[in-house]
């Protein structure tokens, strides 16, 4: 699938300056992303960040006020939801409750006027392949939730549109089932080799399923890339903040060096930063991953960025421990650790942290 | 066995007897009383006595009264029909629209009512009558005066004018709880506007769809103001002629035998028509 996009070959959906104008204040866009075959693609933002109204758009539910959307290069802005042939699947499911799951699974089979033998056996294949092979009988107010989804997957992907759309699939089902669905979802789009656009507001969801992840927020996108991308070189503060913990630290850039970059924060901190192409007296933003940050025992050597605090708060959560605490003289920090000694720890204990140059990120305002 | 029967019953049969009450006494009574008159014999002096006889009922094979009774079904039938046409429209604009246009439409809707059955009418009469708005404005153009009283499109006109609310409201109550995305879902698997209709809204507003002909047509059988004004004496239907035969004739055995009929004809089309979608309501459940 990545060799498509090597080719250069043509996107399977492109999205050129798309605006949508609800009113003067409420603006999605502009926005442009490309999706090349077989990709899967994650809107990511907070609601309201304008991520539905685009998936929205490209299923023909909304009209864009500018720019064009184009499937396999061809425009389809114009043509009505019911030619675009893209499968949409619904955060509430939308299965129709008056009819069975076959015949929900059917029903654009019927509208195509697909013969009875081809009718059943494509029906028959869709329900084999959500795992759900004898249920056809039933009605969808008898299944589970994740039945359901899985009737709704099924009811898209039979009629082998030409990319697959999800609004926030997964988020009507509770957290086991979520996990189960996410890895479920994951294979069947990589079996079936279609396109993808994944909308969500769940980072996990977003981390763990994407080939590519966009984070929207205020109806502009805000970072196109990898999970990892995304969340080890976060493009701006926004970022950094809505994927995963984060400690943003004020700062000023005091000093730049081949090698590293010295800021002062506003906390009276002096930190060695990861390269970056700040120049002395730039205000930014530092961050430093929670889970990135050291505890030092007593006889260990020097190490750079080598802290003092004291712990205010300490949580412990089963798998690791949540250490809130002050580095002196007055910093804020969280940090996260699977480390043994933070167990004895207390508020009021003083500690020593440290943590690398390289996980210290600098990022613009 | 300290605490009496009546302790024990559900809390509901307290909130139901009022009701219940008044409607044994003035109604189930005096209708079993009808029904007991349509077995009386006529009598020319005693207007009736209490020999038993089913002669009010075979006189009603007659063919001047089937004629009678099969127009006020066709009228019921057509009024239900013109009902549908305007008020499903209506009625999912409604459903779907904000809650302030919805509350406007509402109160439009239903302002027919609040006017008295006899002004209102007497409404139509200015607009259809001989010199009224609408023969007016044609003369005025040259052309010939138009028959549009006492015949029966005025009839259903009439009707249609009143009942309409009793279709519109139990259909968008239908309409109202279907899952817009549900209309989103079958465009996006192929359907075009009137598939999604006739596939997805139809089949899912039918309970409000049937309870809506149900009002209008049993309404609408049984109407008697609204024929008589624009009707006139061309148009008799099933409510005139027992008032006529009671009033005017004081034929109140047969009278009777008329009455029992239609309110049993109409009894059993609701009991059918609530089968029809109580089986409809189930399979939707799918128990």
């Amino acid at each position: 699938m990545t060799t498509d996009k090597e080719q250069g070959s043509t996107p399977e959906l492109e999205i050129r300056n798309l605006v949508k104008r609800y009113t003067a204040q409420s603006v999605v866009g502009p926005i442009s992303l490309s999706v090349a075959a077989g990709e899967f693609v994650s809107l990511l933002g907070p609601s309201g960040c304008g991520k539905t109204t685009t998936l929205r758009c490209i299923a023909g539910f909304e009209t864009p006020s500018e720019g064009s959307i184009l499937l396999s290069g061809a425009s389809i802005e114009q043509q009505p939801p019911n030619r675009r042939n893209v499968g949409l699947v619904f955060q509430n499911y939308a299965l129709f409750p008056h009819l069975t799951v076959f015949e929900n699974v059917a029903f654009g089979l019927r509208l195509r006027r697909v013969g009875d033998a081809e009718l059943k056996q494509r029906v028959g294949r869709a329900l084999e392949l959500v795992g759900l092979p004898d249920l056809g009988g039933r009605y969808p107010r008898q299944l589970s939730g994740g039945q359901q989804q899985r009737i709704a997957i099924a009811r898209s992907v039979v009629l082998e549109p030409r990319i697959l759309l999800f609004d926030e699939p997964l988020s009507n089902l509770d957290l086991k089932l979520r996990l189960a669905m996410r890895k479920e979802l994951r294979e069947l789009q990589r079996r079936l080799g279609k396109t993808a656009v994944y909308v969500t507001h769940d980072q996990g969801e977003a981390l763990a399923l994407s080939d590519r992840i966009v984070v929207m927020s205020n109806g502009r996108i805000e970072q196109i890339g990898s999970p990892w991308e995304i969340y080890e070189r976060p493009a701006n503060a926004f970022v950094a903040d809505f994927i995963g913990g984060s400690n943003l630290i004020d700062a000023i850039v005091i000093r730049v060096d081949a090698g590293a970059t010295i800021i002062a924060t506003d906390g009276g901190l002096t930190l060695r930063a990861s390269p970056n192409t700040c120049s002395v007296g730039d205000r930014v933003v530092a961050m430093v991953r929670p889970e990135r940050v050291r505890l030092i025992a007593d006889g260990e050597a020097a190490v750079v960025n080598r802290l003092n605090a004291r712990i205010k708060e300490v949580t412990y959560l089963g798998q690791d421990f949540h250490l809130s605490m002050d580095v002196l003289p007055e910093q804020d920090l969280t940090v996260v650790t699977r480390d043994g000694a933070a167990r004895g720890l207390a508020a009021g204990d003083n500690v020593v942290v440290a943590v690398d140059a390289a996980d210290v990120l600098v990022l613009s305002r | 066995m300290t605490s009496s029967p009546w302790s024990q019953r559900p809390y509901w049969t307290a909130l139901i007897a009022p009701l219940a009450l008044y409607l044994v006494v003035f109604l189930v009574i005096p209708f079993i009383n009808i029904i007991f008159l349509s077995f009386y014999t006529y009598s020319p002096t005693h207007i009736w006595t209490t020999e038993l006889t089913i002669a009010n009922y075979v006189d009603l094979l007659d063919a001047s009264f089937m004629t009678v009774l099969l127009r006020t079904l066709r009228l019921g039938a057509v009024c239900t029909v013109i009902c549908v046409l305007f008020g499903y429209p209506l009625a999912y604009f409604l459903a779907r629209a904000s809650r302030r246009i919805a509350l406007i439409g509402l109160f439009f809707l239903v302002m027919p009512l609040m006017v008295s059955a006899v002004i209102r009418t007497f409404g139509w009469l200015v607009i259809l009558g001989r010199n009224g708005l609408v023969n007016s404005a044609i003369t005025a153009l040259g052309l010939d005066r138009l028959p549009l009283l006492y015949n029966e499109s005025a009839v259903v006109i009439g009707l249609a004018n009143v009942f309409v609310p009793f279709m519109v409201l139990p259909l968008m109550a239908s309409i109202e709880r279907i899952n817009p995305a549900l209309e989103e879902a079958a465009r996006n698997l192929g359907a075009s506007w009137f598939q999604t209709f006739r596939r997805v809204i139809l089949p899912l507003s039918r309970p409000g769809l049937i309870s809506g002909c149900l009002l209008v047509y049993s309404a609408a059988i049984s109407a008697f103001v609204v024929p008589m004004l624009m009707g006139g004496a061309r148009v008799r239907v099933i409510g005139r002629q027992i008032y006529d035969q009671l009033l005017i004739s004081y034929q109140w055995p047969n009278a009777s035998a008329i009455a029992t009929l239609l309110v049993i004809a109409t009894t059993c089309f609701a009991f059918a028509v609530l089968a029809l979608t109580r089986r409809s309501a189930r399979q939707e459940q799918g128990t």
